[in-house]
């Protein structure tokens, strides 16, 4: 565990509120990051943080510093979202269908027509990130942006290897499924 | 030749799998495949994370502070039954600090209830202590001479949400009589009043920053001594009370 964060995880442990204050305010911002990735729009974000440092906290005792206080912080940021993804109300992961011609056509052109192709593509990856079921969600998220193993995604999500594999696979098949035409616009 | 299956392909990209690399170096079809596969999860790294500022901490804390749960107490203070002051409610700390201060230290002394009441101020005043002593402590190893704080924004709300606490301890601490502790009350409110009042960065306040934190070590020190002291206050009625008990 970081030196800092050791003496201050203690010391919060111990009832030191500004303890686990100098905590949030070192983390909030990684935090955020995986929230954000995770949950696809800043006000659902900002409810994972803070159930997160509130799960946080009144988990202190079972924190064994076996590991990282950032890793564990993190798992905790993982299962809050994948919890809070389950409780969302399943969207129409893609309500305004866009045209791959049309991205396609845009994407071929000069600005500002591909300026328009990079925000749609953001729109469409974010819609197609909404279509994932929570856990695949969860596996994409932790192994293509966060770098994490099979392995510590299994451990975070608390899932066999194989099941997170699995997760991994799926989520990848379903947005290659939605983005072809765009990546292929995007050549 | 038996090609890569998609579950490989995307898992050798995740993982690496030296027989699918192999695979990959002597079929152009399953290339192709690989980079297509590419382009795709380069398309989804278009997804952006809005940017956090750096008081987005801070922030977060404001959200949860009052929200956080009651955790057992430091060590030297679990004898006795303290209303511990929630740092990020100063409204609250504020009406708690006039209800006690007023309300206690100007109650006559010697009796048993004066004496649980006198417990509840020291460990409330002690409270207080602490939560300066952490402004102090970071105003006093703020990173270099000159540099400022090390978040003048943060310091600054930290101390306003002391000074108004601090100051109703002290003006009850000096009607009480209790000079020692309105002296270091006195001088803490000082230099409270100096880091809210502080000038935003980049005013060329390098001096009086390094002024500040002098002060800062020698209240700092004052605090100590006080705490320390009220602590054997606390100390030497708990057992009182215990033996009154048996």
């Amino acid at each position: 565990m970081e030196g800092s964060d050791s003496a201050a995880v203690a010391r919060a442990r111990a009832g030191d509120r500004e303890a686990f204050r100098t905590l949030v305010e070192k983390h909030s911002r990684n935090v955020f990051r995986l929230a954000f990735r995770m949950m696809g729009n800043e006000e659902d974000a900002e409810d994972v943080v803070q159930e997160t440092f509130l799960k946080a906290y009144r988990s202190l005792e079972r924190f064994a510093g076996q590991s990282e206080f950032s890793t564990w912080l993190h798992r905790i940021t993982a299962n809050c979202a994948v919890d809070a993804l389950r409780r969302r109300t399943p969207r129409e992961a893609l309500t305004r269908p866009l045209e791959a011609e049309a991205l396609q056509a845009a994407a071929s052109q000069a600005t500002p027509e591909r300026a328009f192709f990079g925000s749609e593509l953001r729109e469409r990856v974010s819609r197609s990130l909404d279509g994932l079921t929570a856990m695949e969600r969860a596996a994409f998220v932790l192994r293509h942006f966060e770098g994490r193993t099979i392995a510590e995604i299994g451990k975070t999500l608390g899932v066999r290897r194989g099941a997170a594999k699995n997760c991994v696979f799926r989520a990848v098949s379903k947005l290659r499924r939605d983005l072809a035409p765009v990546a292929e616009g995007a050549r | 030749m038996k090609h890569v299956s998609e579950e490989r392909l995307i898992l050798a990209r995740y993982e690496g799998d030296r027989a699918a690399t192999r695979h990959l170096l002597a079929c152009l079809s399953c290339r192709r495949r690989m980079a297509e596969l590419e382009r795709l999860l380069s398309s989804v790294d278009a997804a952006l994370v809005p940017d956090r500022g750096d008081d987005y901490g801070l922030d977060v804390w404001r959200k949860i502070a009052a929200r956080l749960p009651e955790r057992p107490e430091p060590f030297w203070r679990r004898s006795v039954v303290p209303p511990r002051l929630a740092f990020g409610g100063a409204l609250a700390a504020v009406a708690l600090a006039a209800f006690l201060a007023g309300r206690l230290w100007r109650a006559p002394r010697g009796t048993p209830a004066t004496q649980v009441r006198e417990r509840i101020l020291l460990v409330a005043v002690g409270d207080h202590l602490d939560r300066s002593q952490a402004v102090l402590i970071e105003l006093v190893h703020s990173p270099a001479p000159g540099s400022g704080l090390p978040d003048p924004a943060r310091e600054r709300l930290r101390a306003e949400e002391l000074l108004a606490a601090n100051r109703l301890y002290r003006l009850s601490a000096a009607s009480a009589g209790e000079t020692a502790v309105s002296d270091v009350l006195e001088d803490l409110e000082r230099l409270l009043l100096e880091v809210a009042h502080a000038p935003a960065p980049g005013g060329g306040e390098g001096a009086e920053s390094s002024a500040r934190r002098a002060e800062a070590e020698g209240v700092l020190f004052k605090i100590r001594v006080l705490a320390s002291r009220m602590r054997q206050r606390e100390e030497a009625i708990a057992p009182r009370d215990e033996r009154k008990r048996t």
